[in-house]
């Protein structure tokens, strides 16, 4: 589920609970921190191998990064490669190449800003504006579907139909106009992998503005009718101002994501338009860094990035606070 | 499709198609102490060449030319005496061209292979599309195998082969090759290059010699009454025509398709393979007239719509696809290939006539062609005690067993009965078993000495294969930087080279004008080309 | 957002005016197109799966309904064995991870989900913060290798594990449950533990499948860590094989099941190994599915 780490819960029917009295409140005492660790040693124990997992995956990889500062390689390991300050960084920063993977990154992220990210919108208000209910459940189970498919069987099944062999150009050829592939043409590079996107994830992206939707009040329709207003007044009156603060927090939220275009689904496809196309920065890193053996220079790279992409979210949360909304880390803990 | 993979690199100089693969290995083959960051090879004591007497070909030897056989031999040699392995464990990584074999423990040839050697052979397989990259994450994983094949995408070859592999030359040098047979009877110029740093760190996965020009189905030029395919065409106007000729959408026919297809129309244009070396002066082959020219025939060809619409997308095995359809009349393949394009285009249509493709001189005068597949790859033996590194290249001796060898049956076609049975011309016939199990890349470890054989193709493609060889060999451009090294060349010039190679791709597939070369050459030079031009002069010099 | 009590309901209330004829005609051309637009290249690659060459050849590509379906195809990536391998190894990536990680994300979620345990808020924070950042390809390479994971199918799972989104999931609803309930079981003299299994886990079967279905389709699709951590084709997962045969176009060895006979066409073959991928979603969707449509995982964004 990627609402650029929105958070979102899981609402059941409350289980009926047959309320018994209530507890008396015991009155407050303070414990000794060995008191306290005895009373929560289940809870704990519990939740240590998760520590011991995010310390592990998350924080200790942190270390692996002073490869960015070697001439690193591997087969001498960290400890007898040769220290060289910066210099990965200033190589990283004069190659022509990496300034066209932030150059493709940023045009890719934009097409989808500006393509990918009212579909859902549009189609959850399609589906809110469907009465029969037994509708709307087909279409929206049949539309989450592919949000569900891996990106290779994505782009095994868009060769398919739009490669070079594929039912596009046949149909072109078939009327008579010259047979065309998107899927090699690096100038549709952006627009393919949007409409891609768009195939996966347009249904499932609905499930948050349905539940939105849902959220307005009914009575302000009616009340909007009951003033004759039309059907038109009333989505611009009633439903578009019911659903803004999501939208723009989504939006916010996805201009945090901006350096991170969707990775394996561009690494598969990366070399059917070549590098000056396909490359954006998590690939860069991959094929300099890992085919290419260039593991300091990368890895410097891949410093930037998380700098800058951390701010990036960090300044988004703060600008959703700013709307008045909690992001990601404030009040995860209530 | 077995496929050349080192002259699709080498060649596919001026289309950078195959993504982003490293160094070129044979530019990064040459070595020496690493005095002034070029070097050369003096001085190292390469294997004494001591020819396997085997049975006798239809088609002798001569020079460079291999021997041709039409017919499979009646009668084997044992070449490997005993088991080289006494009970041990190898372990080795490499690549396939094939579909993956079932595993070891289920696969009876592969059981029939350690039976014969006497111990374990454990082989880690990587289809190569994904080799570079798994090379590379099995060198960081810090695990090599005892034996790993090497073919591109290291950044400084000669100090990871100092920091982790076997100087062969203490047990191969001159005579002490003798000790292992089938090694010595690979040919001195595929040992040249397999000489890093000044050491002899590597066995040979030898070739050709040239990866050829590409080929032609002769049916479609036999439509146009052109009959022979050692001349297509006068000249590159002539050619031109032909194509246009050739091509007709309607009925989904393209005369070419596109890939390194800068390597085919280069042959015509007679462009130097790699540099050129003139009094001392070297001249990089993109920067030369010819080159430009080249690229310019190909945007011309482009413009005319005779590539295949979408192909530069193609990966080999959908250009091979294309070709075996009857869709593309021409196509650039290595000249291994040959035998997979024979098989596959003449089941797909009586008519079909692959041949490799003979360059003409754009002028009307001689093509050429390159020494660009001496060998595909080469593999490394992993640092360890003498007598582990004896029992490796016993393996390694065993699996390079030549043709007419009962080693060279075992590994290539199985156990007879089993694998295979025998047509009435004696050619092995592989079974359902057999073409499922007998895909295990052995070939791709150690390597036995070309031959011109294939057993479904009879006395006609021994004739076809060998004269090809005998036509493409005598005008095969050497690469005056073979031997030598360049610092330079071997940490960037891939990275280097980029731009230039991605503007090529820009101007043959219309998306940028030839005129922009000039600026792109000098953006080369400056980036690195005259500093690895420097060093290969001065390796070359003898300074 | 909290308490949507709408109710979904077919019928049109009072006030709203009869939809008009093209109105109605637009909506549901627009709503037809993107079914379809959803379901014909899945149908197209179930039928060119079962399609002969002639008819392949015939339609130029992708079938839509082929007249004389066959199961060559199938046979022939069955008995070529790699394809089998590949299920194989995915299935058992997929079933030992998805265990593995909903433990474990349960575990967390529960050990956290109360107020006031000690160190319980510094491990939130551990594992929020790790959402804000990520330590890059390389330094992950690098950990994998230095773990000794290289080549083993524990590379696929453990860097994975607990995906933060999931935890959060699990333990917010943990956190909503009502604490009368936990309390009334604490007076009876039930531990952590034993509120967690008898009261907690019957409680949160929505949620724990749902959760359960992100992690095991993740798992089952998992491509980019398999191609950067397998190195032994005998170890792959029906992604990278998906790859090798749809993508690169390899084509499969084919087996005795075709001695003497015209062998499937590969693009039959290709869209047969496309549909034994989809397959255990296409399985496990259905039964999931409703808790989607309804908005059991209604997005509640507070605020």
């Amino acid at each position: 589920m990627s609402f650029g780490g929105v958070r979102m819960s899981v609402e059941t029917e409350t289980p009926a609970v047959t309320a018994k009295e209530k507890p008396k409140p015991r009155p407050r005492r303070k414990l000794t921190l060995v008191q306290r660790l005895k009373r929560d040693k289940v809870m704990i124990l519990l939740a240590a191998p998760g520590l011991l997992y995010f310390l592990v995956f998350h924080y200790l990889p942190m270390l692996g990064n002073i490869v960015a500062f070697q001439d690193y390689q591997p087969y001498l390991g960290f400890l007898d490669s040769d220290w060289i300050g910066l210099e990965n960084f200033t190589d990283a920063f004069a190659d022509p190449r990496f300034w066209s993977a932030v150059t493709n990154t940023l045009v890719i992220a934009l097409v989808q800003l500006v393509f990918f990210f009212p579909a859902p919108i549009a189609l959850a208000l399609l589906l809110n504006s469907v009465l029969s209910s037994k509708i709307r459940r087909f279409v929206q189970s049949v539309v989450y579907l592919p949000h569900f498919i891996g990106w290779v069987i994505i782009v095994s099944i868009f060769q398919q139909l739009l490669g070079a062999a594929g039912l596009l150009p046949n149909v072109l050829d078939a009327i008579g106009l010259p047979r065309y592939d998107m899927m090699t043409d690096p100038d549709a590079f952006p627009w393919l992998v949007t409409l891609q996107l768009v195939w996966k994830d347009m249904g499932w992206g609905t499930i948050i503005f349905l539940a939105a939707l849902l959220s307005i009040d009914p009575q302000l329709y009616e009340a909007a009718a009951v003033d004759g207003a039309s059907r038109w007044r009333r989505l611009w009156h009633v439903t578009l101002p019911g659903i803004t603060p999501i939208i723009i927090l989504l939006l916010i939220l996805n201009l945090g994501n901006i350096l991170s275009v969707g990775f394996e689904q561009l690494i598969l496809q990366r070399d059917n338009v070549g590098a000056a196309a396909g490359e954006v920065l998590d690939t860069y890193v991959y094929f300099n860094g890992i085919q290419n053996g260039e593991w300091g220079p990368s890895a410097a790279i891949g410093i930037v990035k998380a700098i800058f992409g951390t701010a990036l979210i960090l300044g988004a949360n703060k600008l959703a606070h700013f709307f008045g909304h909690e992001g990601i880390y404030r009040g995860a803990d209530k | 499709m077995p496929a050349s993979r080192r002259d699709l690199l080498r060649t596919g100089l001026g289309v950078a198609a195959v993504g982003a693969l490293g160094t070129p290995l044979l530019a990064a083959c040459g070595g020496g102490d690493d005095a002034g960051g070029g070097s050369s090879n003096a001085g190292v004591t390469l294997p004494n060449y001591i020819p396997f007497a085997g049975p006798t070909p239809d088609l002798p030897a001569s020079g460079e030319v291999p021997p041709g056989y039409y017919t499979y031999p009646k009668s084997l040699v044992r070449s490997v005496s005993g088991t080289p392995l006494a009970g041990g464990t190898v372990k080795a990584t490499t690549m396939t061209f094939l579909p993956i074999p079932p595993p070891r423990g289920e696969n009876g040839a592969w059981t029939e292979v350690e039976k014969r050697l006497g111990g374990t052979l454990d082989l880690t397989i990587v289809p190569a599309s994904d080799y570079d990259a798994k090379f590379n994450t099995t060198v960081a994983g810090g695990d090599l195998p005892d034996m790993v094949l090497y073919s591109a995408g290291l950044n400084n070859v000669p100090q990871f082969a100092e920091a982790t592999c076997v100087d062969l030359g203490e047990y191969l040098a001159g005579d002490k090759v003798a000790e292992f047979k089938n090694l010595a009877a690979i040919p001195t110029v595929a040992w040249q290059n397999c000489v890093i740093g000044g050491k002899l760190y590597a066995l040979p996965i030898c070739r050709n010699i040239t990866g050829g020009s590409g080929f032609v189905n002769m049916r479609f030029f036999k439509e146009l009454g052109i009959e022979d395919h050692t001349r297509l065409a006068a000249n590159a106007d002539e050619f031109f025509e032909v194509a246009k000729k050739l091509t007709d959408p309607g009925k989904d026919r393209y005369a070419l398709i596109k890939f390194a297809s800068t390597t085919l129309f280069a042959h015509m244009f007679r462009v130097p393979n790699n540099w050129r070396l003139d009094g001392g002066k070297l001249v990089a082959a993109r920067e030369t007239p010819e080159y430009k020219e080249a690229v310019a025939f190909i945007r011309k060809l482009h413009d005319a719509g005779v590539f295949y619409p979408g192909s530069e997308g193609f990966t080999g095995v959908q250009r091979g696809n294309a070709f075996t359809a009857g869709q593309v009349a021409m196509i650039y393949d290595g000249l291994p290939a040959y035998a997979g394009h024979w098989t596959n285009l003449r089941a797909q249509h009586a008519d079909n006539d692959p041949r490799p493709f003979i360059p003409f001189g754009h002028d009307g005068g001689e093509g050429v062609c390159w020494q660009d597949n001496i060998m595909l790859a080469y593999t490394f033996v992993k640092k360890a005690d003498k007598e582990k590194v004896k029992e490796v290249l016993r393996v390694a001796d065993f699996l390079a067993a030549p043709f007419g060898s009962e080693e060279y049956e075992l590994l290539k076609y199985g156990v007879e009965g089993t694998h295979f049975t025998k047509d009435a011309d004696g050619n092995p016939v592989p079974s359902d078993l057999g073409t499922r199990e007998l895909t295990v890349p052995w070939d791709k470890l150690a390597a036995n000495p070309p031959v011109v054989y294939n057993a479904t193709g009879g006395k006609q493609y021994t004739d076809y294969a060998h004269q090809a060889l005998s036509s493409l060999l005598p005008i095969a451009l050497p690469d005056p930087t073979v031997g030598f090294r360049s610092e330079t060349q071997d940490r960037d010039g891939t990275k280097i080279a980029q731009p230039f190679n991605d503007l090529v791709k820009d101007i043959v597939n219309g998306r940028a004008e030839v005129s922009a070369i000039d600026a792109a050459l000098d953006e080369w030079r400056a980036a690195g080309g005259d500093k690895i031009r420097g060093e290969y002069e001065n390796a070359i010099a003898g300074k | 957002m909290k308490g949507s009590t709408v109710a979904l309901t077919s019928k049109r209330p009072a006030w709203m005016e009869r939809p008009t004829w093209y109105g109605l005609s637009l909506k549901g051309l627009a709503l037809g197109f993107i079914v379809l637009a959803v379901l014909y290249p899945f149908v197209s690659v179930v039928a060119t799966s079962l399609s002969t060459d002639r008819e392949i050849v015939a339609n130029g590509g992708l079938v839509i309904w082929p007249t004389d379906p066959t199961l060559d195809a199938y046979r022939v990536i069955f008995a070529g064995g790699d394809v089998t391998r590949a299920l194989v190894n995915s299935l058992f990536v997929a079933s030992i991870g998805t265990v593995a990680s909903v433990c474990a994300t349960v575990m967390m979620a529960y050990g956290l989900s109360r107020r006031g345990v000690t160190g319980g808020r510094f491990i939130l924070m551990i594992a929020l913060f790790s959402m804000l950042f990520g330590a890059g390809i390389i330094p992950n390479f690098l950990l994998v290798k230095e773990l000794g994971l290289y080549n083993t199918f524990a590379a696929l799972i453990l860097p994975g594990l607990i995906s933060a989104f999931n935890f959060i999931v699990l333990r917010s609803f943990f956190m909503g449950l009502p604490s009368e309930l936990l309390d009334s079981a604490k007076v009876d003299g039930a531990g952590d533990l034993r509120i967690l299994l008898r009261i907690v886990l019957p409680l949160s079967k929505a949620p724990i499948a749902v959760v359960s279905l992100f992690y095991a389709v993740g798992y089952w699709n998992a491509f980019f860590n398999a191609l950067l951590y397998l190195d032994d084709t005998e170890k792959w997962t029906l992604p990278l094989i998906l790859r090798l045969y749809v993508l690169q176009g390899q084509p499969m060895a084919q087996g005795e099941a075709f001695a003497g006979d015209v062998p499937p066409p590969q693009l039959a073959i290709q869209m047969a190994v496309v549909v034994v991928a989809l397959v255990p979603i296409l399985l496990v969707y259905p039964f999931l599915q409703r808790f989607f449509t309804k908005g059991v995982l209604s997005g509640a964004i507070k605020g």
